[in-house]
């Protein structure tokens, strides 16, 4: 019925992660952000020189700078962009999604949010993005050591790559689900035939 | 499969006869292993001999010096054990090394002749340990001429000196000499190219080719030949017994080395990130003249089972529910290793010139063995 189609909640599917992305080929901003990727998760095992005892990720604590690599930003254009900040034992990467106007920022603020809450469970998310960007992944040598390198470069390359039809998809949801509780609102002023 | 452990190992050593193997599964603890003279794991004795677990932190380093049968670890906690075997107990027993380094502790190797030891620390020195008789223990002299952590060391042939590399991008070749441990004679004749070769402590040389951190570093069997690699895919060789020493540097087109090792005057094997042992070749024993040979692991593509109707359309399901995906994707990767090779440890003949065979540890928690005859490597002795 009429009622039943207009409170349908618009469906977000993690499904879209992962299942075509092998058939779609790669832009040269995805496999320069791919290639910049392999050679910077290349970690290893590193206790901290500052505190004894301890293992830091030398990108978060940014003590020494011989354990830093030069951060690098591929930008697609001025809204797209990707922060890869490595070190000696750790790998951030920073996504900035592509917002054309209001509706997309607050779009893309709630799903970062909502992600980023779960940090935990999403393992390698890092629970507040950067300054200048949307999402933040940090990667440690644990993570590498214990899921396959290139996996998790190909999941960053697709979560870049799906995000953008994901926003917009939300965006189409939101503007048709506005359209139907309009129309569906002024139903009841319509004279009854 | 070659698997010990789920969880990595970072490091290995074997006994003298090979009848014993030391690793560390990612963990504080040691497991020795009876190999029963095979060098593949299936070979060995299911579960360990002895389990050594006097480290609080991951043990980053063992070595086991073939002419004492002493075992060193060393760990992250600050702290090296030099390990003897009681054989009327059947117990290793451990022998507290102080070190003073108030950081963790990177690699350690025991000299040729086995009467002292270098460890590589975060605390940007390297001490040199040997062994006091009058109080019965091990007495470290410090090396203080590094600038951030060092990552490896290793021993020339002549006891004397050690090279080091680490994350200050340098590599160093510091004088080690100690006048009670040490043989005053220079068979290598390297007092006309260092003449301060027997100040303990001294940089003899020291190399900035690598421009990036230095994983590792080796020392040829003829104590000519140096090799040190660089995190940017570079290795770089080094001949000495000119007037100075002369650096080769080559860049390969893969990720990182993390471990390299001479197998011989003319040859040399590294890997690291690509899981793939590479051999470098130069055409004589001496001079400067290196070329990559080529990779040991084949990568040879894995058979695939047989599918029936009904088990594709389980899987299909399963991926579905588990990863959110239609189809299975290739998972496994098409080397031996599934990820990273930590060290590769070569089988030395008995007058310690070539080495024919080796085996690798890596990250995924393989250690499996290489014969480079086999794998189609000819004329890599001299």
């Amino acid at each position: 019925s009429r009622k039943s189609q207009i409170l349908q909640r618009p469906s977000f599917s993690m499904s879209k992660f992962g299942s075509k992305s092998e058939e779609k080929k790669l832009t040269p901003y995805l496999k320069a952000v791919k290639s910049t990727l392999t050679a910077a998760i290349c970690l290893r095992n590193f206790p901290s020189q500052v505190v004894e005892r301890h293992n830091k990720p030398a990108v978060e604590t940014q003590w020494a700078r011989e354990l830093l690599l030069a951060p690098v930003v591929i930008a697609k254009n001025d809204n797209e962009a990707v922060k890869i900040e490595g070190s000696i034992n750790a790998l951030r990467v920073s996504i900035k999604i592509k917002q054309l106007d209001k509706m997309e920022g607050i779009l893309v603020q709630r799903f970062s949010s909502f992600l980023e809450m779960r940090a935990d469970d999403f393992v390698i998310l890092r629970r507040k993005a950067m300054e200048g960007y949307d999402i933040s992944f940090l990667i440690t040598h644990y993570h590498t050591e214990t899921m396959w390198r290139d996996k998790l470069v190909d999941f960053i390359v697709t979560f870049i790559q799906e995000i953008n039809s994901e926003i917009s998809d939300l965006r189409l949801n939101v503007n048709s689900r506005g359209r139907k509780v309009a129309e569906h609102f002024f139903l009841q002023f319509l004279s009854k035939k | 499969m070659d698997r010990v452990s789920k969880r990595g190992v970072t490091c290995m050593a074997w006994n003298k006869d090979c009848s014993m193997i030391a690793l560390c599964p990612n963990s504080s603890e040691i497991h020795i292993y009876q190999t029963n003279g095979g060098k593949f794991k299936k070979d060995w004795e299911k579960t360990p001999k002895y389990i050594l677990g006097e480290h609080t932190e991951v043990v980053s380093s063992i070595d086991w010096c073939h002419a004492t049968n002493a075992l060193l670890t060393c760990s992250h906690d600050r702290n090296a054990y030099v390990w003897t075997f009681d054989e009327k107990k059947d117990k290793w027993i451990p022998s507290l090394v102080i070190l003073r380094i108030n950081r963790a502790a990177t690699m350690c190797k025991w000299s040729p002749l086995g009467n002292k030891f270098a460890v590589a620390s975060s605390a940007k020195v390297v001490p040199i340990c040997h062994y006091e008789e009058k109080h019965k223990w091990w007495v470290a002299t410090t090396i203080k001429k590094h600038k951030s952590t060092v990552l490896s060391v290793a021993w020339s042939p002549n006891n004397k000196f050690i090279v080091t590399g680490g994350t200050d991008y340098r590599c160093r070749i510091i004088s080690a000499y100690q006048e009670a441990l040490d043989p005053k004679d220079d068979p290598h004749d390297f007092g006309k190219i260092f003449p301060k070769q027997h100040e303990f402590g001294e940089v003899l040389a020291e190399f900035q080719v690598a421009k990036a951190w230095v994983h590792d570093v080796a020392w040829s069997p003829s104590g000519y030949r140096l090799a040190f690699l660089g995190h940017g895919s570079t290795i770089h060789f080094v001949q000495l017994g000119g007037t100075s020493p002369e650096v080769t540097s080559l860049r390969h087109s893969g990720l990182p080395y993390l471990a390299v090792e001479f197998i011989s005057d003319k040859a040399v094997v590294a890997s690291g990130f690509d899981q793939n042992p590479h051999v470098y070749v130069s055409a004589e024993p001496e001079g400067t003249e290196w070329k990559f040979e080529g990779k040991v692991d084949k990568e040879e593509k894995k058979v695939k089972k047989k599918k029936t109707k009904f088990s594709a359309a389980a899987s299909m399901f399963e991926n579905a529910a588990t990863r959110g995906q239609k189809a299975a994707k290739k998972t496994a990767a098409n080397t031996v290793h599934q990820n990273s090779i930590m060290e590769i440890y070569p089988f030395w003949d008995s007058n310690r010139k070539y080495a024919g065979t080796f085996e690798t540890c890596g990250i995924d928690g393989v250690v499996t063995f290489w014969d480079l005859s086999k794998a189609g490597f000819k004329n890599l002795k001299e």
